[in-house]
């Protein structure tokens, strides 16, 4: 029982502290495996960095779900996992409430004339990524450090593959189909193509 | 009854959120957007841009903001719930029965087709999203850097959505004037021919220094230009020194994002 109050502890300091996207946990959940071996080993989290990449969800989330289930069992997975959850919740709520109050305010509409554009780069930054890891599969995305791995990385079934659905999207009848069925589609595909 | 919906559309949201919280942006723009009215897109995008530099996970931020929009705190709750259940339950289920889960080459295909299509459905949002967002060319130079920065230097995107707040905040509360436009018009044309953020911030102080000379006199700003080049992040929260041009404010945010970016690689090497 203690254990588990401390697991949980731990996941909600992660929670707290890590902003900016699934990956910014990863440090915090290193120094964990670190800590705490019976809870984590390093492996496991490189393990379920893998699956993370693989199944819905994000780390943060699958590493807290992952650690409390195999210490505790289904009680501890769900409660590592809301630990870890909490402090954002709380926090959104928090601004909320703050942005219900100053929703005239010039301000804040100032502040948000300038994020809308920057979020908008951070999406672009996002697909560059993603396009990184699909048609360049065995590329580390890195391209400051690793320009030149990006050789011999080129994977042409898959750009194939993603021009076909890419076009499928700016088609005026088709682009307004569920993303769900790209998804399904794209994994049909990968399963008939041996991606 | 609409916390019920919540739930259900955010479970089959995070159910389908294969590579992390932006791949959940097609869904939530279907969803939220086109199918229930929730929010706009713009609404999306601010949501979106507060969960990068709150704590916690994107997708998590983003279900809890709306959950509360739609339902209060009942809602928030189910909806934050709803994002979470799919991982919970599917990693519940690996970490008992499929240890090697990964190793069956059916899985491995049917991912790698999955993240080509997410990758073509994050392609073709970017190209409405930039259509929507970005007009003038202060949006640009901000959208711009941001990707550079974020996709190519590898910086922590909290502090990019700080910056980019900040700047908003200081060019239309101050800085929107005829003049300015000009100037920031003629550094638009030129950054977006620079290659590299270090060439750029050297190319775009000229036509900064001009706008400089109608409104303020010209050495201030040089000292401004220095001080926040020399010290770090420490100087994007102290507005008084940022104030009166929005350039020292880019400039602050490649330094800064540079900085940032050191800092990441002296971990990775502590880590390593």
């Amino acid at each position: 029982m203690r254990d588990l109050i401390l697991l949980c502890l731990r996941f909600f300091q992660t929670g707290l502290l890590a902003a900016g996207g699934g990956l910014a946990t990863l440090p915090f959940l290193s120094d964990m495996a670190a800590d705490h071996p019976e809870w984590f080993t390093r492996a496991d989290l490189a393990t379920i960095v893998a699956v993370s990449e693989s199944t819905p969800g994000p780390i943060g989330i699958n590493m807290a779900t992952f650690a409390g289930f195999k210490t505790h069992g289904v009680l501890g997975a769900l409660c590592s996992t809301f630990s870890l959850v909490l402090p954002s919740f709380i926090v959104i709520l928090i601004i909320y409430k703050l942005l219900e109050k100053f929703k005239n305010s010039k301000t804040v509409d100032h502040v948000f004339r300038g994020l809308r554009p920057a979020s908008t780069g951070l999406i672009a930054a996002a697909a560059l990524s993603l396009f990184f890891l699909a048609l360049f599969p065995d590329f580390s995305g890195d391209l400051l450090h690793d320009a030149a791995g990006i050789r011999g990385t080129f994977n042409l079934t898959n750009t194939l593959c993603f021009l076909g659905l890419f076009v499928c999207t700016q088609i005026p009848k088709i682009k307004d189909l569920h993303p769900i069925l790209f998804i399904l589609a794209g994994a049909g595909l990968g399963l008939l193509l041996q991606l | 009854m609409q916390a019920l919906k919540l739930y259900a559309v955010f479970f089959q949201i995070g159910l389908f959120t294969f590579g992390g919280g932006y791949a959940m942006l097609p869904l939530l723009e279907r969803e939220c957007v086109n199918k229930y009215h929730w929010c706009t897109r713009d609404e999306l995008l601010d949501i979106f841009a507060i969960g990068q530099c709150t704590p916690g996970v994107i997708a998590v931020n983003t279900a809890t903001f709306l959950g509360r929009k739609q339902g209060g705190f009942l809602g928030a709750v189910a909806a934050t719930l709803g994002v979470v259940s799919p991982s919970l339950i599917i990693i519940c289920i690996i970490a008992a029965l499929l240890q090697n889960f990964m190793d069956v080459p059916a899985v491995q295909h049917a991912l790698t087709g999955i993240r080509v299509a997410v990758t073509a459905l994050i392609f073709s949002m970017t190209i409405k999203l930039i259509k929507t967002n970005w007009k003038k060319p202060i949006d640009y130079i901000i959208g711009i850097l941001a990707f550079l920065v974020v996709g190519i230097f590898g910086a922590n995107p909290a502090i990019v959505v700080v910056v980019a707040g900040l700047t908003g905040l200081f060019y239309y509360g101050r800085f929107a004037g005829a003049q300015g436009k000009e100037a920031v018009a003629t550094a638009a044309e030129e950054a977006s021919s620079a290659e590299s953020v270090s060439t750029e911030g050297a190319v775009t102080a000229p036509p900064a220094e001009a706008a400089e000379k109608a409104t303020h006199n010209a050495p201030e700003r040089e000292e401004n230009v220095a001080t926040i080049t020399s010290t770090d992040s420490a100087t994007s929260e102290d507005p008084s020194s940022v104030i009166p041009e929005e350039k020292p404010q880019k400039s602050a945010s490649v330094t800064t994002a540079e900085a940032e970016e050191e800092t990441k690689e002296k971990e990775r090497d502590t880590h390593a």
